[in-house]
């Protein structure tokens, strides 16, 4: 055709395209919008100015800020703190700032899917909702059918995973609920607490009130580094004030570098520390008698345990400076009862001793008679919404005849531990499990030996997940639900009952892209499926306004406030009012119903055994820019730090002949080997451990960034134990050397072992 | 097969597929009328009919899944403007902003789909509106201002994918008859073209 043709083609040569009859394929209709024509659009402001704010909550993090998201022609253009926010303002974090980048991401799951290849292949084709749905229901019914509904189990975090929670429990299976977030995170320091204080000290959040505190005590725990904003603004605020600053690590952290006392710590020792501390302050006449002796229970038991446990000895097993232990120790003491000892969050280190490391935290704490009081542990004060009926199922609590529980009493309440669900998938043992359901969790980079996770799917008749990014679960599963969002949708409602308590909703910021769609929706659909009598509201509005209801709000009023409700908070309380939550109203320093189940009432030092000769621990941690291994494809965040350095003591690197920036491989005691990763020499590590962030390397060949990218200090913790109360596996009980150019190097050891702790041996395969 | 049928087809074969193609009577003889792209890329025409009538449904969904949605290693070729013309490879940034632009002008609206409105199968929808109308201008700041700027970009990450025939042969006839839709009709008194279609 000339360009002759194509005019005299044309029926109408300049008339507006939407006044003429569209033909083709009915994509398009004739625009609506006044003055859509040339040139007429808006000029906007630059930036964010004059965008519409919504308010929400963050999802970057488990901490979960207000927010709010500035929308300009219906999309989303920034992210800040909501301004009304009593814990965060108008202050979020560089990850909170990238989740724009998480809803235009061009590798987002889009559409359903199902896998037509083989296994882990990773060929998909797009499917619909209720193809998928259909799949799914028929797959459950019939692994129930077969084989019982214990069979089926569900992996499930945050806020993603709570609806579809229900319908695993309707199912009828025991394992209806394992989160990796308590067995591979919080369950150690959880239990401890609960059985000490009688309420969660440290869960998801910590009631640790360091901005008023005197003395901060940080054992393992490197704020700045792992950011949830409203904890690190409370941390800053407490050393703005003047606290002094005490800082166990074996690594030189960000707060180690704020410390007045940096105590650089052998990993696996640090309750040995505290026991010495705990016998020396009772030795000394240096706790709060009147504390001890109004609300605590078990001193005495408590006084003849730790008598063994003196500084001099800990300080061989620590490998600590003896006089720097006791400076630290008597400085919270002169300061108490206003003293933050942080109970820590990422409890499960070394297995065995987990719980009795935070319990001697708590102890300690007891002892300092830092509870309710300003700068020591403190009272949440709960926000209550009001109910919306219908939003659980109701199951007769019982445990099975064989059930995976009853090795560890304390797992019963929270779950399943998935140490467990993993061996009874690989073994059929004591029952067979034959699909699984994830959502809200990389379990491939969260669970100690993925090889073991890999065989175990291989086993399964069915697995699916949901997800927002292809993670390494996805490429394993059968179907893959493409979840929308935490900016492109409607949740439960949030509360915050720490320091400055308030409520807010979840909600779309912006429309859902693709088809992704919410969890609600998703968990509304197979209800309705499965004829399970749960989730009687078609749209998420409708519970949410009941559950404000109460509190003489709904959406629409509460978004008219700014989206959030403040309370007043009550986290002290005087002497004469304190009654502790616990079963007698005290603290417990000895813990009856440890006892009770055959386990230690007291903590007491447990070797954690020492890396072969050879070989260093490899200990981990998170960066302030990313969460895990969730944000390692975003664009922003990647850019921040695209992949992690390896931090080696610079005597072990000088003695093997290697520099800073160098590129190793690292094997582990099982052979194992990892991506390579670049060396950071420093003198800021101890010479028996080498330090990985957390989450790189992925082995997702979907996500296009993060592909590869460093190592996955995951992929080499291949070795783990459980601990007896919870059954949470252990992941600090790996161990590394170095292979450069092909060279397999040896790790000399530069501080000795004392006797008392044996080295781990490595089996020799025939 | 006039200008505007050719497009209105090419909008067709970028979107997921719900029949195969050999039972797409439109699709047959678009392939069929491009002798010398198929020739040009490097295939003889006769073994690409063959190849294509053989493709069965399930596995040209896959690919179409592979190239264009999601895939192991990426998703090798999104197949919306913005990701090439914004400077930050996203979706729904400048070059959205820039196609909805060129939509409003037109005085059409897109019809709200689960795809953005940058999708190619909209773009190529778009141009064969415009040539039904007869809005040469238009046209011409459409291909040269917008169109132009990212398809050969986003052709070439098909290519780079490994792409089965059938969606390298779309792919190349799309890229064929943009450039001498271009050529052919945006440079008044020019008429350089050797022989109609090919690059």
């Amino acid at each position: 055709m000339k360009r002759r043709e194509f005019i005299k083609l044309s029926a109408a040569g300049c008339a507006a395209l939407g006044l003429m009859e569209l033909q083709g394929r009915g994509l398009f209709r004739p625009a609506v919008s006044q003055g859509a024509t040339a040139g007429a659009t808006p000029q906007y402001l630059p930036g964010s100015l004059g965008a519409k704010e919504v308010p929400s909550v963050c999802e970057m993090c488990f901490w979960r800020c207000p927010i709010v998201g500035k929308v300009k022609d219906g999309k989303l253009v920034k992210i800040e703190g909501n301004p009304k926010s009593p814990s965060n303002g108008p202050r979020v974090c560089a990850r909170g700032n990238s989740g724009v980048q998480l809803v235009y991401d061009p590798d987002r799951m889009k559409y359903p899917m199902k896998r037509i290849g083989a296994r882990g292949e990773g060929k998909w084709a797009k499917i619909s909702w209720d193809e998928a749905l259909d799949e799914i229901v028929h797959n459950m019914q019939k692994v129930k059918k077969e084989y019982g509904p214990n069979a089926i189990a569900y992996f499930d975090h945050g806020a993603s995973a709570e609806f579809m929670r229900e319908i695993f429990k309707a199912t009828g299976t025991e394992n209806y609920t394992n989160e990796p977030a308590f067995f591979q995170c919080v369950g150690p320091v959880a239990v401890a607490y609960l059985n000490t204080a009688g309420y969660l000290v440290s869960g998801t959040r910590q009631y640790i009130d360091m901005g008023n505190a005197k003395v901060i005590l940080l054992v393992g725990s490197h704020i700045g580094e792992n950011v949830h904003v409203s904890h690190v603004r409370e941390f800053v605020a407490g050393l703005n004030k003047g606290a002094k600053l005490i800082v166990v690590d074996p690594r030189f952290s960000a707060p180690a570098n704020k410390a007045d006392i940096y105590l650089p710590i052998r990993p696996g020792t640090d309750t040995a520390l505290l026991l010495s501390w705990i016998n020396y302050v009772i030795q000394k006449n240096l706790y709060d008698k009147e504390f001890v002796r109004d609300h605590c229970n078990g001193f005495e038991k408590l006084r003849e345990s730790v008598k063994p446990y003196t500084i001099e000895w800990a300080a061989k097993i620590c490998d600590l400076n003896p006089n720097e232990m006791r400076k630290a120790i008597e400085l919270l003491a002169k300061h108490r009862p206003n003293v933050a000892i942080h109970p820590g969050r990422h409890s499960t280190w070394y297995g065995k001793e987990d719980v009795g490391r935070h319990q001697a935290l708590a102890i300690l704490n007891g002892l300092m008679g830092a509870v309710a009081v300003p700068g020591g542990i403190y009272f949440q004060t709960p926000v209550k919404p009001g109910k919306a009926k219908g939003m659980e199922v109701e199951v007769e609590e019982n445990t099975p005849a064989i059930s995976l529980k009853t090795e560890y009493p304390y797992a019963e309440a929270l779950g399943t531990p998935t140490a467990n669900i993993i061996k009874a998938t690989l073994t059929g043992k004591p029952y067979p499990i034959k699909l699984w359901g994830i959502n809200g969790v990389n379990i491939l980079q969260t669970i100690p030996n993925p090889y073991d996770t890999m065989e175990a799917i291989k086993k399964l008749d069915f697995i699916f997940c949901s997800e927002m990014l292809a993670g390494e679960t996805a490429i394993w599963s059968d179907i893959i639900l493409p979840d929308a969002t935490y900016l492109e949708r409607y949740d439960a409602i949030h509360t915050y009952d720490g320091l400055t308590p308030y409520l807010t909703i979840r909600q779309p910021v912006v429309d859902a892209m693709f088809e992704t769609r919410s969890p609600y929706w998703v968990a509304h659909q197979l209800a309705r499926k499965m004829n399970i009598n749960v989730f009687p509201y078609e749209k998420e509005q409708d519970y949410l306004n009941l559950q404000l209801q109460p509190l003489g709000l709904s959406i629409e009023k509460l978004n008219a406030q700014g989206g959030i409700l403040t309370f007043p908070s009550k986290p002290y309380r005087s002497r004469k009012e304190l009654k502790l939550p616990t079963d007698s109203g005290k603290y417990e320093l000895y813990v009856e119903d440890f006892a009770k189940n055959k386990l230690d009432p007291l903590p007491k030092f447990i070797t954690v055994t020492a890396p072969p000769k050879g070989y260093m621990r490899l200990v981990y941690g998170r960066v302030p820019m990313h969460t895990f291994s969730r944000t390692m494809n975003n664009l922003w965040l990647h850019n921040e730090m695209p992949e992690n350095e390896l931090w080696l003591n610079d005597e072990v690197a000088a003695k093997i002949g290697i520099k800073d920036g160098d590129i190793v491989v690292m094997e582990n005691q099982d052979g194992k080997k990892s991506n390579p990763v670049k060396v950071k020499v420093t003198a800021g590590m101890r010479p028996d451990a080498a330090f990985l962030p957390h989450g790189f390397g992925s082995k997702s060949p979907l996500l296009t960034k993060a592909y590869n990218k460093g190592a996955s200090d995951q992929f080499m913790i291949t070795r783990y134990e459980n601990d007896p109360y919870v059954g949470s596996s252990s992941h600090r009980t790996s161990f590394i050397r170095l292979i450069k150019d092909g060279k397999t190097l040896d790790i000399p050891e530069i501080r000795p072992l004392p006797p008392e702790i044996p080295r781990f041996e490595i089996k020799k395969t025939a | 097969m006039d200008a505007a049928s050719v497009f209105h087809l090419l909008s067709e074969a970028f979107s997921f597929p719900d029949m195969p193609p050999s039972a797409n009577e439109g699709i047959v003889d678009l392939i069929a009328g491009f002798p010398t792209v198929i020739e040009s890329g490097n295939s003889d025409a006769n073994a690409l009919a063959n190849s294509i009538s053989a493709e069965n449904l399930l596995e040209l969904q896959a690919e179409y899944t592979r190239l264009f949605i999601n895939a192991p290693r990426k998703t090798p070729a999104p197949p919306y403007a913005s990701v090439y013309l914004s400077n930050n490879r996203r979706l729904m940034q400048e070059g959205y902003d820039d196609t909805i632009r060129f939509y409003l002008e037109a005085g059409v609206e897109p019809l709200d789909g689960p795809e953005p409105a940058d999708h190619i199968f909209y773009e190529l929808e778009f141009v064969g509106l415009l040539i039904d109308s007869g809005q040469a201008e238009l046209l011409c700041r459409f291909l040269k201002g917008h169109l132009l700027k990212w398809y050969p970009e986003f052709f070439g990450c098909i290519l780079q994918a490994d792409p089965n025939p059938y969606y390298e042969t779309i792919a190349r006839i799309t890229m064929s008859s943009l450039t001498s839709l271009e050529k052919e009709f945006c440079h008044e008194g020019e008429s350089n073209l050797k022989n109609g279609g090919s690059l």
